[in-house]
């Protein structure tokens, strides 16, 4: 039986049209990116797109299966780049490219059939394999004096908490202007330090009618409640850290979210809850950890919550779902 | 003081020390019967009960019979007893006087005995040294971080069956697969508690 | 008489092979999986399952005709308590750093899957000496896959090889460490790994069998044309 778990994607031409789109959208984050840490940081994402795209290859070639070149593992290795730390040496978006196609999109049978979002689990594995090169984070381009220093303490806390991600400037708060936070000047994961350029990118995703716009506005609405509700500075936090950029880019992201809008808010509201827990309880930054812990959840959302009509266009007739006697 | 560190133990007991996805116990039950919803749900609420009543069991028999005769060496002898009688007894009670309830939940007892996760936390309790409150919210909370992961397992692999999963990798091998993937996001809460 | 060896030798070496406790059977995955981080464990580890596999199975064996079925469960799991407990008191005396890493799990080689698995579906039927074989045969299998597992952990994830309690030497084998094997996710990779490659092994076996078959029967309707015309 053939069953398409993504609700938009029709053809293999569709699917090339909104990998491509969702390529553009990360453009402008790659820009920020090589703009404030240099060539370094475009080798970083040259190479890790190479290797998710050859890996993809040579996966169907082993398995037997039609090569087809849908563009969507290009969107795994870029994504996969702009949330590593630009300082990283350059076999780490090999590898993590590699692992994250392989483990978490090959084996379930290729795209449309995997559980867990592959640049996500990339990451959450290079982070568990190589901790001391993925938490340390360089200064960018144009930092302040007074925020350098603070940011050299940050990562050397950074790296004494191997295994979890200290990610960004959520160590030391005060010292950044919220400017800097929106444009990037802080330490942080290549492409996430530039809010600027990640609501660049989203506002095309929605206008383009890719994404639910429900569901990043969800999720920073939940993280803003509950860092007002415990006494925490809501802009700060969802300017820090990897929030917007999982909000547009990864919590969107069609076949390991839920198939219902009712679902996917469900799910924008658990991420939210999740990440802020975590940020206040244990101060460091989980939200990738947290993207696959949501993503497992997704078949028991999709199991409760059920469309409600069937022929509308976004709600298709759930493939798991068996009729219970 | 006392309730802030029974809430950390059932917090640690569902997320930061997940028995199927960090501690490997009760993993031949677990991936036998996660294939489906309802044996899955089943599975999982026996655990909770068992688990619950064996912890409380054990604790009592440790406190008043093992430690004042200095025998602890003999505690695995002496709990896996305890479970095979309580199980025992626990199937025939159901099974005269709830034929229904046996028919849905009691056909997963006998797997308790074997069950090491069952065992296992008996023994954790013990070698923690926990007081009652503790191996009590222990056993139950470990029980509901079983069946927590039983219905992920569940949900995912009934979804799995639809999609091509290539074919030396049906069935358990890419349920290992999927569980190594919440074995990660698990890891998550490891700073929580 | 030749004949029966012959059975005997089948009974110790299909639970190395064809029906391999965890790779085949997908029995005692806690412990394969848990215990797996160094290489000196598994050992250890796998001792103990054969150990207490071997004499369970043959005491159980003995006793199988005057233990009455209801409360057969509860006497096979408490002698095999019993001689894991023994294994406990010796590891503990002997190899007290492997003792502490095994931890719970060694205490649960009483609940491990293999043994009561065998105890129920073996040794209950079957007389002293092919139950002795076939216990000696799923062990070695046990021991051949969780080693398997741990070799990958401990020279991956470490990056050198410890051995403390039973000899004392540390080998650096690689410059670098995966960290994440060292980790419950890393454990199920491997596992993954190792079951998927000998689930295509035998899924390929199967192909090359019925591709003969075909080939067979085809030979056969050409001949019987053949005889026809």
């Amino acid at each position: 039986m053939e069953v398409n778990v993504s609700p938009h994607i029709r053809s293999d031409w569709d699917v090339r049209k909104i990998m491509l789109c969702v390529v553009l959208a990360l453009i402008p984050s790659a820009i920020a990116g090589v703009y404030y840490f240099g060539y370094y940081a475009l080798m970083i994402i040259v190479l890790s797109i190479l290797s998710a795209q050859i890996t993809e290859l040579i996966g169907f070639k082993l398995m037997g299966k039609p090569v087809e070149f849908d563009g969507s593992a290009i969107v795994t290795g870029l994504i996969l780049a702009l949330i590593l730390p630009p300082s990283v040496p350059l076999w780490i978006p090999v590898v993590g490219s590699a692992f994250a196609i392989a483990f978490f999109k090959l084996l379930f049978g290729g795209l449309g059939k995997n559980i867990f979002n592959p640049a996500a689990g990339g990451r959450v594995f290079l982070l568990l394999s190589f901790g001391a090169v993925m938490t340390s984070f360089p200064a960018p381009r144009g930092q302040s004096a007074a925020a350098s220093t603070a940011a050299s303490t940050a990562a050397t806390t950074a790296a004494t908490t191997a295994a979890t991600t200290a990610a960004s400037p959520l160590a030391s708060s005060a010292a950044y202007s919220y400017m800097d936070l929106f444009l990037g000047r802080i330490p942080g994961s290549l492409g996430e330090t530039c809010k600027l350029a990640i609501l660049i990118g989203g506002i095309i995703l929605i206008a383009l009618g890719l994404i639910d716009y429900m569901v990043p506005l969800v999720y920073a609405l939940t993280c803003i409640i509950i860092s007002f509700a415990a006494g925490a500075d809501p802009l700060y936090h969802l300017l820090s850290g990897g929030l917007l950029f999982a909000a547009f880019f990864m919590a969107t992201d069609y076949v390991t979210t839920p198939i219902t809008r009712e679902g996917r808010i469900v799910f924008a509201i658990g991420l939210g809850i999740l990440t802020m827990a975590t940020r206040l309880l244990t101060g460091v930054e989980s939200i990738s950890y947290m993207i696959l812990f949501m993503n497992g959840l997704v078949p028991i959302i999709d199991r409760f919550i059920i469309p409600r009509s069937f022929g509308e266009p976004k709600k298709v007739k759930v493939g798991g779902k068996k009729n219970e006697q | 003081m006392v309730e802030e560190s029974l809430v950390a133990l059932a917090i640690g007991a569902v997320l930061v020390n997940n028995f199927v996805f960090v501690r490997f116990l009760g993993l031949c039950p677990f991936f036998g019967t996660s294939n489906n919803w309802s044996n899955s749900m089943g599975m999982g609420l026996m655990v909770i009960f068992v688990m619950t009543c064996s912890s409380v069991l054990s604790w009592v028999i440790d406190a008043f019979v093992l430690i004042p005769l200095d025998a602890t060496y003999l505690r695995i002898m002496v709990f896996i007893f305890i479970i095979a009688v309580f199980v025992q007894l626990t199937e025939l009670i159901i099974r005269k006087y709830s034929p229904s309830l046996y028919k849905s939940l009691g056909i997963f007892l006998p797997l308790m005995v074997v069950n090491c996760a069952i065992l296992g936390i008996t023994l954790i309790n013990a070698g923690e040294g926990y007081a009652f409150p503790a191996a009590l919210v222990s056993g139950f909370f470990s029980g509901v971080g079983f069946w927590f992961a039983m219905l992920l397992m569940a949900a995912v692999r009934e979804k799995l069956e639809l999609v091509g999963v290539p074919e030396s990798l049906r069935g358990i091998p890419i349920a290992i697969v999927v569980a190594a993937g919440y074995s990660m996001a698990f890891r998550a809460f490891a700073g929580l508690v | 008489m030749s004949n029966e060896k012959v059975n005997l030798w089948d009974e110790f070496f299909k639970g190395i092979g064809r029906m391999n406790p965890v790779y085949i059977l997908l029995l005692g995955l806690c412990s394969a999986l848990a215990i797996t981080t160094r290489i000196e464990n598994a050992i250890v580890m796998s001792v103990g399952v054969i150990f207490c596999l071997v004499c369970s199975t043959v005491i159980i064996s003995i006793v199988r005709a005057v233990v009455p079925g209801d409360v057969r469960i509860p006497v096979f799991i408490s002698i095999i308590a019993g001689f894991v407990t023994l294994f406990g008191f010796f590891t503990q005396a002997y190899l007290p750093t492997v003792y502490s890493a095994l931890g719970v799990y060694l205490a649960l080689i009483t609940t491990n899957c293999i043994l009561y698995g065998r105890a129920e579906a073996y040794a209950g039927k079957n007389p002293i000496l092919p139950t002795l074989m076939d216990g000696l045969g799923m062990g070695a299998g046990y021991s051949l896959a969780i080693i398997g597992i741990a070799v990958v952990r401990e020279i991956l994830g470490f990056g050198e090889i410890v051995f403390q309690d039973l000899a004392q030497f540390e080998i650096t084998v690689l410059p670098f460490q995966v960290g994440i094997l060292q980790q419950s996710a890393g454990a199920y990779i491997v596992m993954a790994g190792y079951l998927g490659f000998f689930m295509y092994l035998s899924k390929r076996k199967e192909r090359k069998r019925k591709e003969a078959i075909s080939l067979e029967r085809k030979r056969m309707m050409e001949e019987r044309t053949r005889e026809v015309s």
